[in-house]
């Protein structure tokens, strides 16, 4: 079948409730039928392009509860807030440049002012340029039903290509990570094929260091496997160790051991395996810099 | 017919309110083309690619193509026809894009010219990075940016005389 991308052929009804638990009652009504509309930017294609059919969409822009931002202890971001608000928001923190580095990346601004971080976490996709820096950052996700809340580490959220933990009558409320403790900083770096395309690649790493020792190390990358991922090996290869420019290479080694990637419409497996590592050394080398002050 | 599944809402367009009568899977570039008759945003890819059906929303730059009319209940909308003087005079960056020829086919111009008052709007002296920064998802496939990028350059430095103060606003018509 040909698609039109002109317009929506399936029909479902509308709902914009303006309380979460109102919202909740209609996904533990509809179940499978439901889809969360946020800002559209991802499932409104998805629609138009027949991969999903939902019977009823559920408008989640309207909640307060999903509008949270958050800077104690933790820092919480509520899922429904647009990128155009959390960027200001993470650049007035100053020091979690990972995820604003992730988020300024999205380059069209016709999108930043409408998407949500919710969106980029429930649409699932290993190439999704707010995962890597999150995980990196040890974060979590708040998540609730008509019935409970739980909260569930982001590194166990994603199941898949295009597959998380969320039951239909889920809701991501808000994504949250510690604050950083003095010297931990981080870094994003991504490629694409043009300007405001999906990442080919994306490496997110933050770092703690005493000196010349690095004392707490995560890297996380995206598009290069089934979900986004952790490089546990490359981690564990640096954290304790004194940094110079064979530990570095050694772990872009394990790195590009380590991932998974595939080929596609926008590059081969070689090619990401290499430009993993590159991605790599850059990003670490940008947190290993900001991390000094 | 008027179903069950059909939903009332008001749409401020350039100004005007309209009450329409929208199934749920409207999308908003459809109704401003057909139904208002507002056919200046152009509707190019459908998936958010290339930025030819920009409209503001509640003063932000967003995409037509991807937005349910349903979904805009209550919004004010800014389309290319509501950025011309009301006398139908046209706006300093269109005058600047007939200068600079960045006009060719047209598709493109719409959108290049609300994100153009968008930018000029939040940052009136941007330099040409920042120019090329903020056109960056809208997609020219025959002038080419160079006579785009000049156009909003001048229409900037004109905009920043004190003359043009007077001219229409962007960030009024927006707001
Ligand atoms: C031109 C263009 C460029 C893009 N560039 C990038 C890019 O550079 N990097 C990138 O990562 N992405 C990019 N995207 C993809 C997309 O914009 C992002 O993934 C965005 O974060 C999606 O957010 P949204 O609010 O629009 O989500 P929606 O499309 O509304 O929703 C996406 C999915 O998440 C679910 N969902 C949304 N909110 C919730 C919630 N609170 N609880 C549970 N489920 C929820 C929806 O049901 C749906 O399955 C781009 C898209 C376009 C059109
Ligand atoms: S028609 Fe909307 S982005 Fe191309
Ligand atoms: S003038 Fe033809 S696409 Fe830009």
């Amino acid at each position: 079948m040909t698609v039109n991308t002109r317009v929506l052929i399936n029909d479902f009804t509308y709902h914009v409730p303006s309380t979460l638990a109102e919202a909740l009652g209609f996904l533990d009504q509809y179940g499978e039928d439901a889809a969360v509309l946020a800002g559209g930017t991802d499932l409104i294609i998805q629609m138009k392009l027949g991969r999903r059919s939902p019977k009823f969409l559920v408008d989640v822009s309207k909640l307060e509860e999903l509008k949270h931002l958050e800077a104690g202890e933790k820092i919480l971001i509520g899922a429904g807030r647009r990128y155009m608000d959390v960027l200001p928001f993470l650049q007035g923190l100053g020091r979690y440049h990972g995820l604003a580095e992730a988020i300024d990346s999205i380059g069209k601004l016709q999108v930043l002012s409408v998407a949500t971080v919710g969106g980029n976490l429930g649409n699932g996709s290993p190439a999704a340029d707010t995962p890597p820096p999150l995980m990196t950052y040890d974060a979590s996700v708040r998540v609730r039903s008509a019935h409970q809340e739980r909260v569930v580490p982001l590194r166990e959220f994603h199941t898949g290509p295009g597959a998380i933990v969320l039951a239909p009558n889920e809701i991501i409320v808000a994504v949250e990570f510690d604050a950083f403790p003095d010297g931990r900083a981080s870094a994003f770096r991504k490629l694409t094929r043009v300007a405001s395309d999906i990442s080919k690649v994306t490496c997110a790493v933050a770092v703690e260091r005493a000196g010349e020792t690095c004392t707490h190390c995560r890297i996380a990358l995206g598009a290069v496997g089934p979900t986004p991922l952790r490089a546990r090996s490359a981690e564990a290869a640096l954290e304790g160790r004194e940094v110079d420019a064979s530990a570095v290479e050694e772990c872009a080694r394990l790195i590009v051991e380590e991932i998974s990637p595939i080929d596609d419409i926008r590059c081969s497996e070689k090619y990401r395996r290499e430009a993993a590592g590159v991605l790599f050394r850059d990003a670490f080398a940008s947190a290993w810099e900001r991390a000094k002050c | 017919m008027l179903t069950s599944c059909t939903n009332a809402i008001i749409l401020t367009v350039n100004g005007d309110e309209h009450m329409l009568v929208v199934e749920p899977n409207e999308l908003l570039i459809n109704v401003l083309r057909n139904e208002l008759g507002l056919t200046g945003s152009k509707y190019g890819c459908g998936t958010g690619q290339c930025g030819a059906c920009t409209v503001l929303i509640d003063g932000e730059p967003a995409l037509a193509c991807v937005t349910l009319a349903v979904a805009c209940d209550g919004k004010e909308i800014v389309t290319i026809e509501g950025i011309a003087r009301p006398d139908g005079g046209l706006h300093p960056i269109q005058e600047e894009f007939l200068g600079e020829n960045a006009v060719q086919c047209g598709f493109c111009t719409p959108g290049m010219i609300l994100m153009a008052g968008d930018l000029l709007k939040r940052n009136p002296h941007p330099t040409e990075p920042e120019i090329r920064h903020h056109i960056k998802g809208n997609i020219c496939r025959c002038t080419g940016y160079n006579g785009i990028v000049r156009a909003i350059q001048h229409a900037a430095a004109r905009m920043a005389e004190p003359a043009a103060a007077d001219g229409p606003d962007l960030v009024k018509e927006a707001r």
